[in-house]
């Protein structure tokens, strides 16, 4: 590492924090070459899923952010004078323009949920990335299942919307084999080993991906997969600038207490009034209805929902 | 050579068989050229490759008079019917080997090569 000469220099009591490399990239340019085969791909109508993959505090969302931003144009080359097939060059120089980062609130889905919202406003918007982000999901049971239909949904109605799409889960093993044998999945990222400085990244291509996922299913050590594939590429991505990275902790933490929330109002045992619905086999209207009648008042509320006491079930089982 | 008492031969598709001819022919060719470099130190008979050579024009004439511009063939020809030297019938080889590697008879270098740091590039390669 160096000459700090990036143009987020920051001085942070004597130290300086690297930001940017001197061709003016947060990461490596043979990751940028690949991205922007994958700009031409959904250019051409065609499907692009990038995964990145790592275990927590890697710098999955970071590197996520970073390609993301490049995607939307925040990496604008300095000569311009690219053609449409842009070949490694390795003089080339970036700028950097701030207008054109992402926009976490449109362009960033955390969760399942959110993801076709935030790709529908992206088409509507024209905007040629969006982010999903696994931390909406990360406490819920059953999403890896619904992920894989929703993935196979999204990419066979929407073929056409010139969006990249990228994914960050935790292990490549979520994915299941119709989303890899629809070849939706191009670039494959793993990040490991990140430490003050930078993350570090394995990039993979679909073809080596599917080796590292058959060895994963062979391995007792799913992750030790990696190690027995050399990648196509390998290298390093520099931190966010500290303004930014305090809004997406900020934007993160948001996705996950929502997600907390609800999931500490179920453990408690508390019942929306479609639980109870599908408990008694009911319609939903019925249970508000009898709710009301019976004047049974809710224990919590959370976002438009009312959670009910167990014990609702009870006396509600006795109008059956 | 070809048998073509064999019947084998005689129910392989005639494409097949003038394309092992063709071939057969081309070796022939380049026996003839180890033989007259081996004799070089003491004698200089170009009889042999020139018959050698004049044998695969003929079975590679019509192919020839469809590929090459006049201009070529009329190279062709001086060193198929009157060679003055080696290197004229060299080079009239080199014509007729041009041919065969064009209509991929003797191409066999296909593998696709890429940098294997452009992901898309292996992956449209191995059809993904």
């Amino acid at each position: 590492m160096e000459g700090n000469q990036g143009k987020f220099e920051d001085t942070n009591e004597g130290k300086r924090k690297r930001l940017l490399y001197n061709y003016g990239l947060p990461f490596s340019k043979e990751l940028a070459y690949n991205i922007d085969q994958q700009i031409l791909r959904v250019k051409n109508k065609k499907a692009s899923l990038i995964i990145v993959d790592g275990g927590i505090g890697e710098g999955k969302t970071t590197l996520k952010v970073h390609i993301a931003d490049y995607i939307n144009g925040a990496y604008p080359l300095i000569s311009e004078i690219k053609g449409d097939y842009p070949e490694l060059d390795e003089e080339a120089v970036y700028g950097y323009d701030e207008t054109k980062t992402i926009k976490f609130k449109n362009q960033m889905a955390m969760g399942g949920e959110e993801f076709p919202k935030k790709l529908g406003f992206c088409f509507e918007e024209k905007l040629p990335v969006v982010i999903y982000d696994e931390a909406g999901d990360f406490a819920r049971r059953g999403a890896l299942t619904k992920l894989n239909s929703m993935l196979n949904g999204v990419f066979e109605k929407y073929r056409g919307l010139r969006i990249v799409v990228i994914m960050g889960l935790p292990s490549l093993r979520t994915l299941d084999s119709s989303v890899m044998d629809k070849c939706m999945v191009r670039v494959g990222l793993h990040c490991e080993g990140r430490n003050d400085l930078y993350g570090n990244f394995k990039g993979y291509s679909a073809y080596r991906l599917n080796y590292v996922l058959h060895k994963m299913n062979k391995l007792i050590v799913k992750v030790k997969a990696y190690s027995f594939t050399v990648p196509n590429i390998r290298g390093h991505f520099l931190d966010l600038p500290e303004l930014r990275s305090e809004a997406l902790d900020k934007f993160s933490t948001l996705g996950k207490k929502n997600s907390l929330r609800v999931n500490e109002l179920k453990f408690k045992g508390f019942l929306t009034y479609q639980d109870m619905a599908k408990q008694l086999r009911r319609s939903v209207n019925w249970v508000k209805a009898k709710v009301n009648e019976k004047k049974i008042p809710e224990v919590d509320k959370y976002k438009n929902a009312k959670y009910f006491d167990r014990s609702v079930l009870d006396s509600l089982a006795e109008e059956l | 050579m070809v048998d073509f008492n064999n019947d084998t031969t005689v129910t392989t598709p005639a494409l097949d068989v003038v394309k092992i001819l063709i071939l057969q022919r081309r070796n022939d060719v380049i026996e003839a050229f180890e033989h007259y470099n081996k004799s070089l130190d003491f004698e200089e008979d170009i009889s042999l490759v020139r018959s050698r050579l004049y044998g695969l024009y003929l079975e590679t004439k019509g192919m020839l008079e469809n590929n090459f511009p006049d201009e070529t063939l009329k190279t062709l020809r001086e060193a198929v019917y009157s060679p003055k030297s080696f290197k004229e019938i060299d080079e009239g080889f080199n014509i007729i080997n041009m041919l065969l590697y064009e209509i991929k008879l003797i191409k066999i270098d296909n593998k696709k090569n890429f940098d294997s740091r452009d992901m898309e590039a292996e992956n449209k390669h191995h059809g993904i």
